[in-house]
């Protein structure tokens, strides 16, 4: 019996169980999702700041180069 | 709504006004409500900044901020993309896509530990794998096998970097592919677009003028004299003449009464008729066309589908070159080498994108072909027929010279003659008329009603005696009115190029009116550009006299000529010449030229042709110049001299890289990027324009090209 206990492949196999049980409980709970849903939204966010300043900074350089333009008697 | 300027310079305005503004949806109907200033030239709006960009004319600048002021976006709704909006968005989408493409790569290979990023490779691979293992067996060797073999073996080397660059290589040129399919797609909705802006929309209230993207099925929209009509529909009221000519051919006018149908691209000549809207043009003819040219697989180049079983052909070698370069060297690197490299690829990939940038440049330059495999023919021809009437003239014949005989002078023939010919809208008449109005002729209504025969004449009473006018076979043939030799020599030296109409009154020849329907004025030149650029025959088909037609031809430089051909020969006449071993494009307007267009190699229809003609044609001429058949010529010329190139450079960098990786020069990852690098840049090539600035229009050659 004791022999059994000090099988490695046993305590890997209850461990495993244990981690299954605990990840599902982890995954359902209320404060993984909240935490998931402001991960996202975090995430959101920074991608539409990431483009509100590509944009704004291809604005300013299309300004630049029409400002150019002008000045080159080009337009 | 709350906003900041950004940038303010005379006639150019850019207003900001934060993200989350606007939704993207919205960006052109917040674009649309700028444009709706006259005062407006361009305008454009950002979702992701909440930015507009408006430029202006004149001193609008504070009508456009007291309208960006009261812009309220929650009244607003979305809007159809204009094909310049979806032109910007594609080219945007298509940049987005390849920086984040790009991107991921990058921070892929930096941030993620390697067990990570190798077992997503691992994935992404396997996808390749299977979908090679299917083609397999649905198709046989294809280069879907090839991908599928090269990135397993990559992965059963576990050379994760290889098989990584190998599918995001892959990647990119699928990109460019849907990218210049697509945009080809927008290019010629937006060339083939119905240019009828606005309509009068029968209102309770009366008639109100709307965009013609407004108008619905059901709607009933009032036309009137001089216009054309939009939409195909039924007439609800009010009656009119409508020249249908477009679509029939009938050069007559046709009344139209309630309850009558009526088509898209018929014009009112006279009156006013409310339609009501039964089909809208563009939801017809021209998606139609669109998927056409999509759908079809006859459609594609002969070149395209050569290329594309070429490259198939070609994967079992790769296989055969991976197996010996083991067998040989026994260095599964160098054989991994081999199966990295192949034709197929570049072959399969740059010969459709050439092919279908060379349809968008013709949509760009006016010109729809409905398919690939009319440039090539239209490249490999040596030979051209032309209808005469309508094609190579404008079919707005002129009088030339009135012919006096039996006692009457000139001036009584020609009021004579209007007087019987002013009450139908021939174009013939219409001349013949207005050869008495500059002469100043006033003719009362003398005779009977008036009997018309259909592509004979005209015959009534005058004065108790028959009068009749039209031509030779109906005045002398059916009338039998006696045209003596004396008189039919005088006619025959004076009429010259032109047809001739002959009166009689009282069975007696009165006189003879010449027509004359001008060429072209760039008939000339338009033939000459095309023998330049190696047509070697050109043929012109005419119903006109022997004498006409030879004039007509040696002042145009036509090389051959058939006279007093009737419409029904035409198809046989083009069914000949091919026979005699030539390639034929035929260019031809009326309803009558149908059959011959379909029986040409290749066949063109001018803007002004009927509808039927321009189905039945495989290119169309949005403009109404014949040179655009030669800037047509060079560019699908130029389109098969690209598409050899392309071969060429194919075999030779790839026979290089398949040498170097053979002798161990290369490693597998070095041939893999040469090999799909060299294919995306050749793509990327391909798509340039094919015509040079210089050889767009009227320069097309030089001059001394042409003596």
């Amino acid at each position: 019996m004791l022999n059994c206990l000090k099988n490695q492949k046993l305590w890997c196999a209850v461990g495993g169980a244990a981690a299954v049980i605990v990840g599902k409980k982890v995954v359902k709970a209320k404060k993984t999702r909240e935490l998931c849903v402001s991960g996202l939204a975090k995430g959101m966010k920074l991608r539409a700041d990431a483009q509100e300043a590509f944009r704004s900074m291809k604005d300013e350089a299309n300004d630049i180069c029409c400002d150019a333009k002008a000045e080159a008697g080009v337009e | 709504m709350r906003y900041k300027i950004i940038y303010d310079k005379a006639g150019r305005l850019r207003l900001r006004c934060g993200k989350f503004a606007f939704d993207k949806e919205l960006e052109s109907a917040v674009a649309e409500y700028f444009r709706s200033c006259d005062a407006v030239t361009s305008a454009e709006a950002h979702f992701e900044n909440g930015g507009m960009l408006i430029c202006y004319k004149g001193d609008a600048r504070q009508q456009l901020l007291d309208m960006a002021a009261e812009l309220d976006t929650r009244k607003l709704t979305p809007v159809k993309d204009t094909s310049e909006d979806t032109l910007a968005k594609l080219d945007d989408d298509f940049k987005n896509n390849v920086i984040k493409h790009v991107v991921k790569r990058l921070i892929n290979r930096a941030l993620l530990p390697p067990v990570i990023g190798h077992t997503i490779v691992v994935l992404r691979g396997l996808g390749y794998v299977w979908r090679g293992i299917k083609a397999l067996f649905e198709d046989g060797l294809t280069v879907e096998v090839l991908d599928g073999a090269s990135i397993g073996a990559c992965l059963l080397q576990s050379n994760h970097e290889t098989a990584g660059s190998i599918m995001f290589l892959l990647q990119l040129s699928g990109l460019l592919e849907d990218y210049t399919r697509a945009r080809t797609r927008a290019a010629l909705t937006e060339s083939l677009a119905v240019k009828t802006d606005k309509v009068w929309l029968v209102t309770e209230s009366g008639d109100v003028l709307i965009n013609m993207s407004e108008l619905k099925v059901g709607d009933v929209i009032r036309v009137r004299t001089g216009s054309m009509i939009p939409v195909d529909g039924e007439v609800t009221e009010g009656e009119g003449m409508v020249n249908e000519s477009s679509m029939t051919g009938e050069p007559l006018s046709v009344m139209k009464t309630a309850d009558k149908s009526v088509f898209a691209g018929t014009v009112v000549d006279e009156g006013s008729l409310a339609v009501r809207v039964r089909a809208l043009s563009g939801d017809t003819r021209i998606n139609q066309i669109i998927r056409l040219i999509d759908d079809s697989e006859n459609l594609k180049a002969g070149v395209q589908s050569r290329a594309e079983r070429l490259a198939d052909s070609i994967v079992p070698f790769s296989f055969l070159g991976f197996g010996l370069t083991l067998l040989l060297t026994g260095n599964i690197t160098k054989a991994v080498s081999i199966l990295m490299v192949d034709y197929s690829c570049a072959i399969k990939l740059s010969t459709p994108i050439s092919v279908i940038s060379a349809l968008r440049e013709a949509a760009e330059h006016d010109m729809t072909v409905k398919g690939g495999k009319f440039l090539e023919e239209f490249a490999a021809a040596d030979t051209v027929v032309f209808d005469k009437t309508g094609t190579l003239t404008n079919a707005e014949p002129v009088l030339e010279q009135v012919i006096a005989f039996d006692g009457m002078n000139e001036d009584e023939v020609l009021r004579t003659a209007a007087c019987l010919e002013e009450h139908f809208p021939h174009s013939v008449a219409a001349a013949i008329v207005k050869g008495a109005a500059d002469k100043d002729l006033i003719h009362e209504e003398e005779h009977a009603e008036v009997e018309y025969i259909v592509a004979h004449g005209i015959a009534t009473t005058l004065h108790g005696e028959r009068a009749v006018i039209g031509s030779r076979h109906f005045v002398q043939e059916d009338e039998g009115v006696e045209v003596t030799d004396e008189m039919q020599a005088v006619i025959d030296r004076q009429a010259g190029a032109s047809s001739v109409i002959y009166l009689a009154i009282g069975g007696r020849l009165k006189g003879a009116l010449c027509i004359f329907d001008p060429p072209r004025t760039e008939a000339k030149r338009a033939i000459s550009l095309l023998k330049a650029a190696g047509i070697k025959n050109v043929v012109m088909l005419t119903g006109d006299s022997e004498k006409a037609a030879k004039l007509t031809a040696e002042r145009l430089g036509i090389t051959h000529y058939e006279s007093q051909v009737l419409p029904e020969d035409k198809h046989a006449m083009v069914e000949a010449i091919k026979l005699s071993g030539h390639r034929v494009i035929m260019v031809g307007d009326g309803i009558n030229d149908a059959p011959a267009l379909a029986a040409a190699n290749v066949s063109c229809a001018m803007s002004d042709a009927s509808d039927i003609a321009r189905e039945a044609a495989d290119i169309t001429l949005r403009g109404a110049d014949l040179t655009e058949l030669a800037v047509m010529r060079r560019l699908s010329v130029s389109l098969m001299d690209r598409i050899n190139a392309n071969y060429r450079f194919i075999i030779a960098f790839n026979s290089a890289l398949l040498a170097l990786g053979f002798f161990g020069v290369l490693t597998p990852a070095a041939s893999a990027f040469l090999h799909n690098g060299s294919t995306m840049a050749l793509c990327a090539l391909s798509m340039r324009p094919l015509l040079k600035e210089d050889e767009k229009k009227g320069s097309l050659f030089t001059l001394t090209e042409l003596v």
